[in-house]
């Protein structure tokens, strides 16, 4: 029983918790964010076996684990509402060239991130070779280029 | 707009509001971990004294479940008969946590219906104290009473998972 509520118990802890903090924290950009995802790991280990180390209880924690997965996936394939509040939708920041200021300070991303992403992903040079940048629920940033004149 | 995409401004202004008032909570969360709200710290830490003051309990309001804390009892020379202080403690409390170790060590160690008696042993001149290292095993409030030649003190602590 106790594995299967501490299971329940930390997998709502940390969707809550990067739920409320913005959709860049799941985006794993710089090596830190790594890390920080590293040590959440870590953190989570402690409290989800806590004093028991069999395989019964590593076994019903992952049972568990990932049946709250299929079920909140079935949940969020069923109901969009529900996705929309477990997810996030989906943020144009850059529209034909122009980023927009307002989303991007709201997003707390920079026109840097948005040109990282760029190159990254289209091999694009500048901010005007971009016709739609997209803050996607997570946490990436998806680039549609210009289509070449 | 050109864009196939599905987007909600109502829907964002609400998350981002959310999403700032959960940042808010998470700042409180954390300086009341800090402060001792939510765990051992300095306002956790209390003291409670029997009524003539002679026996004494120092303990953290709130502890975590299977983590290491420590309380401290002290007794007065009016607590010593005979070379010993006898401690009763009863309640959910003894029953609830899993004693890792007194210092010092009291003489003698029994299991009564309803709790446990320790017996240290103290020359009666000065104030004697005795330090409890537990681990709590159980969830929720954790009411304890100590008994010492006719004194008592209760206490109440909360555990949390």
């Amino acid at each position: 029983m106790d594995a299967v509520l501490r299971a329940v118990a930390m997998y709502v802890v940390l969707l809550v918790i990067f739920r409320l903090t913005g959709k860049r924290s799941m985006a794993q950009v710089t090596t830190f964010d790594f890390i920080i995802l590293l040590i959440v790991g870590e953190a989570t280990q402690q409290a989800l076996l806590g004093e028991d180390f069999s395989v019964t209880q590593a076994a019903l924690v992952i049972a568990t684990l990932i049946l709250l997965e299929r079920l909140f996936d079935y949940a969020s394939w069923r109901l969009p509402r529900f996705r929309r509040i477990t997810e996030g939708l989906p943020v144009v920041v850059v529209e034909n060239g122009r980023p927009l200021q307002d989303v991007m300070t709201k997003e707390q991303i920079t026109t840097d991130d948005v040109l990282s992403a760029a190159r990254g992903s289209q091999g694009l040079e500048r901010m005007d070779q971009i016709k739609w940048a997209v803050l996607e629920s997570s946490g990436g940033i998806s680039i549609v280029p210009k289509s070449p004149v | 707009m050109g864009l196939d995409i599905e987007q909600d401004e109502s829907f964002q202004r609400r998350e981002w509001r959310w999403q700032h008032g959960g940042t808010v909570l998470l700042v409180l969360v954390v300086v009341a971990a800090l402060a001792g709200l939510l765990g051992a710290g300095p306002l956790s830490w209390t003291e409670r004294e029997s009524a003539d003051g002679v026996v004494t309990v120092a303990f953290d309001r709130v502890t975590h479940h299977e983590s290491d804390d420590s309380m401290t009892l002290a007794f007065g020379p009016e607590a010593v008969s005979d070379g010993t202080v006898t401690v009763e403690l009863a309640g959910t409390w003894p029953g609830g946590v899993d004693l890792q170790g007194i210092s010092p060590q009291p003489v003698e160690q029994r299991a009564v219906p309803g709790g446990l008696v320790l017996v240290f042993a103290a020359d009666g001149a000065d104030r004697v104290e005795t330090n409890l290292r537990f681990r709590a095993q159980e969830y929720g409030p954790l009411r304890g009473e100590i008994t010492v030649a006719g004194r008592s003190v209760s206490f109440s602590q909360f555990v949390l998972p």
